[in-house]
């Protein structure tokens, strides 16, 4: 495979820009901290954008725990704030907004999943959402946060994740990189030195030449390093997830704060406001066929019913993948997979890619460990790019055309199979790298309207009366929840003092 | 929706009787007929089984009470597999459970891996409790503090499999189930769907049913028989087809495990139960006559054989697809793979939780079938690699049969492994089937696949901090180790019944 034998892995190039860069070196550093490796950051300009923000899962925690963040500081600090889930707003014309959150929904009952219950009970007449049996999106909806002095055991298992800004984040991991003693080199731009397989250098645009063992590409989706490496084609998703900009913006904060991201739906796209503490981030994304960058501005203006910054950045991009890891290169975050933004998966995506790096950071440069991690990886994109579709493919905003096109196009095979298996019986196939669980998936579903043909014949079984008890312990225990819990504001006030 | 209002199980084995229980606890009484039909004149296989921690989910769904349950079926308990003659050592443990103690997620091998670049930790069995346990003859129930070094493992039976099922026939029976004692010697199709819609019996009387679900072991008369549905041979991975069983009685220490030993064209393994012991020899017909496996097993037991060894021919391998129309294939007429890790209850028992996760109405949604069978699948590859590797990794038995498939092609999934294993102890955890990393690692540790480096994390706890720890966790084990009792005893005061275990043979 490789021109030259392989040889120990000692110097660790990391090349790139902003969180991805400095998340990539601060982990690494912190994990091999003791081994005989060397990591030097490579730092590019920025390309973040006026406003913007980072939407995370839960996931995000337990990295801010390994690298010594604390969740107070990050929130006092950065002016982070904390996410239940998503609101999805006119994703279908005159019907109620729909959330999809970061926890379970109901309890089962002798062993029958409660979807299956409430699929029964609404057969029967029952009209109360699916949603409203979740403790988070009954949390986000009367403003209160959850948080982890709430109840949960044998009742819900909820997480949540970050709305974290950009730029003070990135930052802040970049402390931690150097203080923890990462080699850092500014440059401009960067060339690349690759002999066969293999990369040996890269030269930084002041001519000084930094040669590694190994090279991680945190560039973005230009995968500076990683495009220059045998087999690393691009493999564009756009036949499936066809929104190719972008938009970036900022508004005053809002008051109350609210504990999720609203994700509203118009013509030509989505809008979606993430709110932090000092600000309100605005993510648009659309298509260039059907609205200029200045329209898309304006639309956005009047989609999420704020006014404004001017300072708006608009950015292009295409879904897709290419392989991760070829030679002695790995892509990490947008140079291995760029996501649509849709359902803060890109975040995760990166994470995962720098996780399954620690578990399985190469020992020399013959890159036995890649095929694993690629197929590793691939699948762990493709499952987060379905979630993806999935959401889109569930609208009902008809007679618009990229909305009707993403409605009735043909799915992934992994993901066809899924749904035609969920539309029959209601059971949700998992397959093995999920990022998102069986609760979210049946979640999206069933919010968003796709409701099965069948449930499972067991939930038949329970008497009426005890089912209807059921769900009232249910909704009683869900009630009793929300009032205790604290409003954001107040958690932010406190975190403040 | 139109549910299910008839089933008929055909065989009355641990697998029939498994299905009709589990069935009898999905529906509410009266919603559903379920009938088995068994004959006393076929025989059942299994003498002396050993099982996976899995059945007990089982027996708790069920409601079944452990000493009461352990009573009537000869049962002892299990803290894993002995295997011997596989590697160097002689005796490797398999246990339901890992080496170590979680260290700030670092994988315990990689720290011993470690370890041994710098110090002589000792053998990594050292640092497993339930090998430890095992090895001693001890057992008590592990404990859910996750910070007590009690808590890093699991446990399992062995039992009698003919009085298991009989167990479970007392228990559907009084739930509803029927029984019908009788020979099938007809199975009727409809005409244009190709769904079975009744057995005929040999006294002339038909079952019909909407769903059936056979468990008429090897045979498969319906699956294979009637349907002629495919079967995948694994027979050039899994070379063994004939077993001879017998019991022996009981030696004084009762073994918490079960033991399994490489022979000249097989292996042998060694169950212990309350008053007996079972045995058997697992032998290929390619490499061994069976008057020489028979000598071998004789020659194996450690007391006085109490029966003439019995003979049982299967083929390693799997039905292409174990749930068509509207008859599932369960247990053996589903597949076969041989008993060297007690996979074959754990096989019947997961059908049966995708069957009630997947349960079809009337109109049989072809959905449902396909992501029955997928599952399978995976279950059943995994686990055929997993045995795989027992035979193509062993280091000490000589041969035909282990030049054989120590030279054999194994399939790429399993020779991706062993790679990533030997360059650096890398098991890749995946979320369905059997065997965690952690079995994968006692398994290639025990049989020579020895990592060429340790993973760089180990570096996270410094020489001094891996020392310790070791220090540590070892005095730990001991001083646990010491206040636990005998297997047998433990067994005495729990579940012990004088009486059981002589009603049949």
């Amino acid at each position: 495979m490789t021109d030259a034998p392989p040889r120990p892995v000692r110097k660790v190039v990391i090349v790139g820009r902003d969180e991805a860069l400095w998340l990539t070196a601060a982990v690494l550093q912190r994990t091999f901290a003791r081994s005989d490796l060397s990591f030097t950051a490579v730092e590019l300009p920025s390309l973040l954008r006026p406003g913007e923000v980072l939407p995370t899962l839960d996931s995000q925690a337990s990295f801010h725990a390994q690298l010594g963040l604390e969740e107070e500081v990050l929130m006092r600090a950065l002016g982070a704030t904390f996410t239940l889930g998503q609101q999805y707003v006119g994703w279908a014309k005159n019907a109620p907004p729909v959330f999809v959150g970061y926890s379970s929904t109901g309890v089962a009952v002798q062993n029958v999943p409660f979807h299956h219950l409430w699929l029964r009970a609404r057969a029967s007449g029952l009209s109360v959402a699916y949603e409203d049996f979740a403790i988070n999106a009954a949390c986000a909806k009367h403003g209160r946060l959850l948080t982890r002095e709430a109840e949960l055991s044998g009742f819900a298992e909820a997480g949540r994740g970050y709305h974290l800004p950009a730029a003070p984040y990135g930052e802040m991991l970049r402390q931690v990189a150097l203080k923890r003693g990462v080699r850092h080199l500014p440059a401009a731009h960067v060339s690349p030195v690759v002999q066969g397989a293999q990369m040996s250098a890269v030269v930084l645009s002041d001519g000084q030449t930094v040669e590694g063992d190994l090279f991680i590409d945190t560039t973005g989706s230009e995968a500076r390093l990683l495009s220059q490496m045998p087999e690393t084609g691009f493999t564009s998703w756009r036949h499936w997830l066809p929104f190719d900009r972008l938009l970036t913006s900022y508004a005053a904060p809002a008051t109350p704060l609210p504990v999720f991201a609203q994700i509203t739906a118009f013509r030509s796209g989505w809008t979606g406001l993430f709110p932090l503490r000092d600000y309100t981030a605005l993510q648009q994304v659309y298509t260039t066929d059907e609205l200029s960058d200045d329209e898309a501005f304006e639309a956005a203006a009047t989609v999420a019913r704020v006014s404004l910054n001017p300072q708006a950045t608009v950015t292009p991009f295409e879904a897709g993948q290419r392989r991760a890891w070829s030679g002695n290169v790995i892509g990490l975050g947008d140079a291995a997979a760029v996501l649509d933004p849709l359902g803060s998966a890109r975040m995760p995506a990166l994470l995962f890619g720098l996780s399954h790096l620690t578990a399985l950071f190469p020992l020399d440069t013959g890159g036995l460990e890649s095929a694993v991690y690629n197929r590793t990886v691939a699948q762990v994109y493709a499952r987060l790019r379905d979630a993806q579709i999935l959401l889109y493919s569930l609208n009902k905003r008809r007679d618009q055309p990229v909305w009707d096109r993403l409605r009735s196009q043909s799915l992934p095979p992994e993901l066809a199979y899924r749904l035609e298996l969920f539309s029959a019986c209601g059971h949700m196939p998992m397959y093995d790298e999920e990022t998102f669980d069986e609760a979210w998936w049946i979640a999206a579903c069933l919010g968003h309207g796709r409701l099965p043909a069948a449930y499972d014949v067991r939930a038949d079984q329970i008497a009426e009366p005890d089912l209807i008890r059921h769900f009232q312990s249910v909704l009683g225990y869900v009630r009793k929840q929300v009032e205790t819990m604290p409003t954001p504001d107040a958690v932010s006030r406190a975190a403040t003092v | 929706m139109a549910p299910l209002r008839n089933i008929t199980i055909l065989g009355g084995g641990t697998s029939g009787w498994m299905a009709a229980a589990a069935l009898s606890r999905a529906f509410a009484p009266g919603t559903c007929t379920i009938r088995l039909i068994e004959s006393e004149e076929i025989g059942i296989v299994g003498v002396g089984e050993a099982t996976l921690p899995q059945v007990r989910d089982f027996n708790t769904w069920l409601g079944l009470d452990e000493a009461e349950f352990m009573r009537a079926t000869n049962a002892t308990f299990k803290l894993g597999i002995e295997f011997r003659g596989w590697g160097a050592s002689q005796s490797y443990h398999h246990p339901f459970g890992v080496h170590g103690q979680s260290a700030g997620g670092i994988p315990f091998h990689q720290l011993w891996l470690k370890a041994r670049t710098f110090m002589d930790p000792g053998p990594i069995e050292d640092y497993a409790f339930p090998i430890r346990l095992a090895r001693e003859n001890r057992f008590d129930f592990p404990v859910e503090d996750p910070k007590s070094i009690r808590s890093t493992y699991d446990y399992a039976y062995h039992f009698d499999a003919v009085l298991y099922a009989r167990y479970l026939r007392q228990w559907c029976e009084a739930r509803g189930v029927q029984r019908i004692e009788g020979q099938v010697t007809g199975v009727d199709q409809n005409a244009e769907t190709g769904f079975v819609e009744r057995l005929t019996l040999a006294s002339g009387g038909s079952v019909d049913g909407d769903l059936f679900i056979d468990c008429s072991g090897f045979r498969a008369v319906i699956a294979g028989q009637a349907l002629n549905l495919g079967w995948e041979d694994w027979t050039p991975w899994l070379p063994c087809d004939r077993a001879l069983a017998v019991p022996c009685e009981r030696t004084d220490d009762l073994t918490p495990y079960t033991r399994a030993t490489a022979r000249e064209a097989g292996w042998t393994w060694r169950i212990p139960l309350q008053h007996r012991t079972g045995n058997g020899y697992v032998f290929s017909s390619r490499f061994s006559t069976e008057d020489r496996a028979r000598e071998v097993l004789l020659g194996a037991l450690d007391a006085p054989a109490q029966a003439e060894p019995r003979l049982l021919r299967f083929q390693a391998g799997r039905r292409t697809a174990s749930w068509h129309r509207n008859v599932i294939a369960l247990g053996l007429a589903s597949g076969f793979l041989e008993p060297l890790e007690s996979t074959s209850i754990y096989l019947s028992q997961i059908a049966l939780t995708f069957l009630m996760r997947l349960m079809p109405d009337t109109r049989f949604d072809p959905a449902l079938a396909r992501e029955f069978n997928r599952l399978i699948d995976i279950e059943y590859e995994r686990v055929r690699d997993f045995l795989i590797l027992h035979y193509h990794a062993n280091s000490a038995s000589e041969g035909p049969l282990w030049d054989y498939v120590r030279t054999m092609p194994v399939p790429d999934s399993l020779r991706e492994k062993m790679a990533l294993f030997r360059h650096r102890g890398y098991v890749q955890r995946y979320k369905d089937g059997l065997f965690s990393p952690a079995s994968w690692i006692a398994v290639f540790m025990g049989q020579d696949v020895m990592p060429a480096a340790f993973d760089p994390q180990a570096d996270g706890l410094g020489e001094d901090g891996i020392r310790d720890y070791l220090k540590r966790l070892k005095r730990k084990i001991d001083a646990n180790l010491a206040v636990l009792p005998s297997h047998a005893d433990f067994v005495a005061g729990h579940c012990y019944d004088p009486d059981s275990g002589v009603t049949h043979d």
